[in-house]
């Protein structure tokens, strides 16, 4: 369709004038047939004033012919007796009358049209009493005259109705766009540089007005995972950059004087060290590069929660017991999950992990699984340690996020574990956040569903 | 024995042709796909390390070359590429085993001395180093006639050490293979470090020869001799 391809303003504009003239044309034959009628009936009646009128002079006048001179010549009208024409007028005689004129087309109201195209209405009656016979005829071309004049109006006043509708959808639609158009405007305008500007939101309840809001909401959205984005490249490339100043540094300095054997090795060792943590750090970006790309293996099976987090906490024990922490569960054994088990199981070693890593010698580290009522798993980390302020609840989980900076660099994290195991967890359906804790502490909660 | 390496990278490619040389491997270098193929398929070589991407003429389709020409070298590939995918057309068409970019030294070499000791299998069940003995049926082990009290992951730790005696174990391959960690991102090596200082203390500290070495930025070793 060729109108697919037409703006919307111009389509507006034919939809307009296609809606005009389909009015018009409506009413247009409503007043055509509505005068039509009005005229017929008037010219009725005025043949039938006309025909009375003769027959009250005949019948006035007692049959004397010589009276209806006095209704003059212009009317047309004829009377015949026993057959035979007695009286006509001047008019009637002037008539384009052919002797073709039948019984039938004048009886009992007939009509006959003349070469020239009017059209005569005719009435044929009888006064008894004298044996009159009256013919009369009336000329309708006054009439059709006005029924054609009006056509003719009706006719010529439609091009400039549609000039007038096209002219009026023209500024119409122009005006209803207009505010598309700054919207375009200012869109065409907003780069990933400028992702703070809004769109103009002249009034928030039209269609317009929603539309502009709703694309507003998306910019917003949009400028919040920029602005991610923005952080998470300058923490990864300052975390990137750390080992790799430490490489270079410590390469350079062994390289300044002869050294002996062992601070090579030192050295060297120390670069291998932050070679390590290099691809630590690599891998883990991977991962979680993967995961935003949907690119990650998964296979959810269903697996044994209890036995799972039992394993995690057997690997890591070892760690509370070098800080002589006392790492306790307390487990479900029925909760059952169908995840992805190796992404679940790194999710949760992550979270214990870091549960161990920042409560304090002595302290008290809690493992507690349960069942919720839509047969989903409950997983709770529970700490006795410093805890997370509660405006940093939610940002721990971003990359590279760290509460305490300078602390958790020494202590070897490089702020990756929690956005892997958020992203773990929720990749397999299910949330994770940190909860009140009552008492002093982290209480790290880990929904799974079900299915 | 004879190892051809198949690497673009000239860096790599004298790293790996020291390393092996210092270990006495016999090494031939191909620096391109082309001559690699062209080595693989007129010398004999106990071994081929494999770069999967090679300028001119891509490590996959070497491999499969020399498979259709009944070429029945072992291949180990060495790459950058680490999906599972990945890893399964790699040994689907045809390679021995795989290794992903960066990956440890001590490690290659384990792949290499598993690779070319297929076929005869040699799982002793008493392993010993000097005076240390450890008996893998009665899950028993001595040193200089005292028993030493492991826990089942010091055990497994320590058969693992005797059983690379002489080479050097990163903690990625304790992690993968003690540990059987599928992922390198858990956070193990804190672990990994609190058990090989537990096992320190039992196995070491009592005696005068130490025989567990911290190789740092490496990993460990269990030697005889030099301190």
């Amino acid at each position: 369709m060729i109108v697919r391809n037409l703006s919307i303003r111009l389509r507006l504009i034919l939809w307009n004038a296609f809606v005009v003239l389909l009015i018009l044309s409506i009413v247009f034959l409503g007043i055509y047939f509505f005068m039509q009628n009005r005229l017929d009936s008037l010219v009725q009646s005025k043949v039938d004033i006309g025909y009375k009128t003769i027959e009250d002079v005949i019948k006035n006048s007692g049959g004397d012919i010589c009276d209806f001179y006095h209704l003059g010549q212009d009317i047309m009208f004829q009377v015949k007796k026993e057959g035979k024409p007695v009286y006509q007028t001047e008019a009637w005689t002037d008539a384009p009358w052919t002797a073709s004129l039948s019984e039938e087309q004048i009886n009992p109201y007939g009509s006959w049209r003349a070469d020239d195209t009017r059209l005569f209405k005719l009435k044929r009656g009888s006064v008894a009493e004298y044996g009159f016979e009256i013919l009369y005829a009336f000329d309708t071309s006054d009439s059709t005259e006005s029924i054609k004049s009006l056509v003719l109006i009706l006719i010529a006043g439609i091009p400039f109705a549609l000039a007038l509708a096209i002219l009026g959808g023209y500024f119409l639609a122009g005006r209803a766009l207009s505010p598309v158009q700054s919207i375009t405007r200012k869109a065409q305008d907003i780069t990933a540089e400028s992702l703070s500007e809004r769109l103009p939101v002249k009034n928030p309840h039209d269609e317009i007005g929603h539309l502009a809001a709703v694309f507003n909401d998306t910019l917003g959205r949009l400028e919040g995972s920029f602005e991610k984005l923005r952080r998470f490249t300058a923490d990864a490339s300052h975390e990137l950059r750390t080992p790799l100043t430490s490489l270079r540094s410590v390469g350079e300095v062994a390289l300044k004087e002869t050294r002996d054997t062992q601070s090579y090795q030192e050295a060297i060792g120390s670069m291998l060290e932050e070679t390590e943590r290099l691809t630590h750090l690599v891998d883990n970006l991977l991962i979680l590069a993967r995961g935003d790309a949907g690119k990650a293996e998964f296979t959810p099976t269903s697996v044994d929660i209890s036995a799972l987090v039992h394993e995690v906490v057997d690997e890591l024990q070892i760690l509370a017991e070098e800080k002589d922490q006392m790492l306790t569960t307390r487990i479900d054994e029925r909760a059952e999950a169908k995840i992805d088990k190796e992404t679940i199981r790194l999710a949760v070693a992550n979270i214990l992990h870091n549960a161990i890593r920042y409560t304090q010698e002595g302290g008290k580290v809690e493992v507690n699984t349960a069942k919720t009522g839509d047969g989903g798993t409950i997983i709770d980390i529970i700490d006795n340690g410093p805890g997370i302020p509660e405006s940093e609840r939610a940002k721990v989980f971003e990359r590279f996020y760290r509460v305490d900076k300078a602390r958790s660099r020494a202590e070897g994290g490089a702020g990756l574990g929690l956005a892997i195991a958020r992203w773990a967890i929720e990749v397999n359906g299910g949330s994770v956040r940190f909860l009140d804790n009552e008492e002093q502490g982290t209480h790290c909660r880990i929904v799974l569903p079900f299915a | 024995m004879d190892i051809l390496v198949i690497e673009d990278e000239p860096k790599v490619a004298q790293a790996i042709l020291q390393g092996l040389e210092s270990e006495n491997y016999r090494v031939t270098l191909a620096l391109t796909g082309e001559e690699g193929y062209f080595l693989a398929t007129t010398q004999a070589f106990d071994l081929i390390l494999l770069d999967l991407m090679l300028p001119g003429r891509d490590g996959l389709d070497i491999l499969t070359a020399m498979r259709q020409q009944s070429c029945q070298t072992p291949v180990l590939i060495l790459t950058a590429r680490d999906t599972i995918e990945d890893r399964v057309v790699g040994l689907d068409t045809g390679a021995d085993d795989y290794l992903v970019k960066p990956f440890a030294f001590p490690e290659l070499l384990a792949r290499i001395r598993a690779l070319t000791r297929r076929g005869r299998p040699e799982q002793a069940l008493r392993l010993k180093i000097a005076d240390l003995e450890m008996d893998c049926v009665t899950r028993k082990v001595v040193r200089r006639g005292k028993d030493i009290d492991l826990t089942s992951k010091e055990f497994q730790l320590l058969e693992y050490l005797l059983r690379h005696q002489g080479h050097v174990v990163s903690r990625e391959m304790l992690g993968r293979d003690v540990w059987e960690a599928m992922d390198r991102a858990t956070p193990l090596d804190n672990v990994i470090d609190v058990h090989i200082a537990r096992l320190r203390q039992k196995v070491d500290a009592p005696f005068k020869k130490k025989l567990l070495k911290t190789i740092r930025g490496m990993g460990f070793v269990l030697k005889e001799g030099e301190a």
